[in-house]
């Protein structure tokens, strides 16, 4: 077995140990369950495209979070210095992780649209800002052991990481004519929202726009934060 | 070492170790963004928004830190260095309550600032420092039992998360959307119904029924007493016997 699925196999255990994966998953079906059953009992009937995406948007950042948290833990404990004389690529590590803790949003994200059926849009115009929102997962996998010391700072972190994707939220609630409507473009995930709304306007091009601005701006968050890593792996 | 002079220290020295491991700038970052939404809500907005706002986050902020600190105190041997020191386990988290509050205690009213202006009448924030004080104790000695047998931060987080969506489902109470008798059989035992009631008293008082402020503060206050003596106990023994 090669050393890198050993250790996302070690991940695997290491998240089942400690009933994150169990907690996780339940409480996720547990929120898409609810949510079904009261969108047939015709509650909150005009609100649910907004529920959807603060639905979509509050998860994202946390699936990140736990992921980030097991390098923290090995940076922590000094596992990481030992993974790094070991035939283990460390920054194949790291992307694995990214990959695993991404795919299981995406498709959670697509699932979730599916069952509740709040967002009646084709799958190829779900494909951008969902990619988008899963790029936040990613930002939080590496951003937290990037720039975090430990395990307080990392909480920290997320907190701020959470709060920054979880703000574009606010931009379904503001008028667009507010003045300070454009301040919550400072956040990528805003223009991923600005992204669906479009689409489910019926503005495809605007869809693809906002869609492709929010994952470029995603991506270079997630290259500094890729470079932080790097630095902070060769010290 | 005397009672209160071990707490003091053991207070300075958690509030150095917040302090450095950037717990007051992290919480300064949250609360200015709280704060920018409090400050951009239209002057009609309910005062429930602001008492749903402070819940959300700043009323209850020490219950993640406090994991976190303990989880890194234990990683960093801490706790067996305490183990040997002649300090009463009561004063560890005597110290945690106080700083933690005192943080919770900083955001939350700069946030009352932000939402009513710096006019707020004093009656108003005599309420508020009531109510998050109460809340934010709770908070703290609750992540304090949560953290006592959790094996990493992860394992924190993963028995927070069914705890923090039970806890924010009063929420649909204090939005009124369950209502009347039905509130009190789903959420009557819910502390986060409590504290909802607790913070909307502060923020709208003329919301709440006298009863249901005694009610907020009664369960709130007997939380906090059965709170603090099972982090005491869980706490005791581990500083008895501290794990690597």
């Amino acid at each position: 077995m090669s050393p890198l699925v050993s250790v996302i196999r070690h991940d695997l255990v290491n998240i089942r140990r400690d009933q994150i994966m169990r907690n996780l998953v339940g409480m996720m079906i547990l929120v898409v369950a609810a949510a079904a059953v009261m969108r047939a009992m015709g509650f909150f009937e005009p609100w649910w495209v907004e529920i959807q995406i603060v639905l979509l948007l509050s998860y994202t950042p946390g699936i990140g979070f736990l992921f980030g948290m097991l390098i923290v833990d090995e940076l922590d404990s000094g596992v990481h210095q030992a993974m790094q004389v070991s035939p283990v690529n460390t920054s194949g590590v790291a992307l694995a992780r990214i990959a695993v803790a991404v795919a299981f949003v995406f498709t959670y994200s697509l699932a979730m649209i599916a069952i509740l059926r709040t967002i009646a849009l084709p799958l190829h115009m779900l494909l951008l800002p969902l990619t988008g929102l899963a790029l936040a997962t990613a930002w939080a996998t590496l951003t937290v052991p990037a720039f975090a010391k430990d395990k307080v700072q990392a909480f920290g972190l997320f907190k701020v990481v959470n709060l920054s994707v979880q703000v574009a939220a606010l931009g379904l609630f503001v008028p667009s004519d507010a003045w300070y409507a454009p301040l919550l473009l400072s956040f990528p995930a805003t223009w991923l929202v600005r992204g669906l709304l479009a689409f489910l306007a019926e503005d495809t091009t605007g869809g693809v726009l906002w869609s492709l601005g929010g994952i470029a701006y995603f991506a270079v968050l997630l290259a500094v934060s890729a470079v932080a890593f790097g630095r902070k792996q060769q010290r | 070492m005397n009672g209160m002079h071990g707490l003091l220290r053991l207070a300075a020295w958690d509030i150095r170790l917040q302090a450095r491991e950037n717990v007051y700038a992290f919480t300064v970052l949250t609360t200015a963004v709280f704060a920018a939404v409090l400050t951009l809500l239209p002057d009609d907005t309910p005062r429930s928004v602001v008492a749903a706002l402070l819940f959300l986050d700043p009323a209850i902020v020490g219950l993640s830190f406090v994991g976190a600190m303990v989880l890194m105190e234990r990683g960093q041997n801490t706790l067996s260095a305490l183990a040997v020191a002649p300090i009463d386990p009561r004063a560890y988290i005597a110290a945690k309550i106080l700083t933690l509050t005192g943080l919770t205690f900083a955001g939350g009213i700069a946030l009352v600032f932000a939402a009513y202006g710096t006019s707020v009448p004093l009656g108003t924030l005599a309420r508020f420092v009531l109510a998050i004080g109460s809340t934010g104790s709770l908070a703290v000695l609750t992540g304090l039992v949560v953290v006592a047998r959790s094996r990493s931060l992860n394992h924190f987080i993963a028995r927070l998360f069914p705890l923090t969506l039970v806890v924010n489902l009063p929420l649909l109470a204090h939005f009124d959307l369950v209502r009347g008798v039905w509130s009190w059989i789903l959420f009557g035992l819910n502390p986060g119904h409590a504290m909802l009631r607790a913070l909307l008293w502060a923020a709208d008082p003329d919301r709440v029924s006298a009863g249901e402020v005694a009610y907020a503060f009664a369960f709130v206050g007997l939380l906090i007493v059965v709170m603090g003596r099972v982090a005491s106990n869980l706490h005791g023994d581990e500083l008895a016997h501290p794990r690597a």
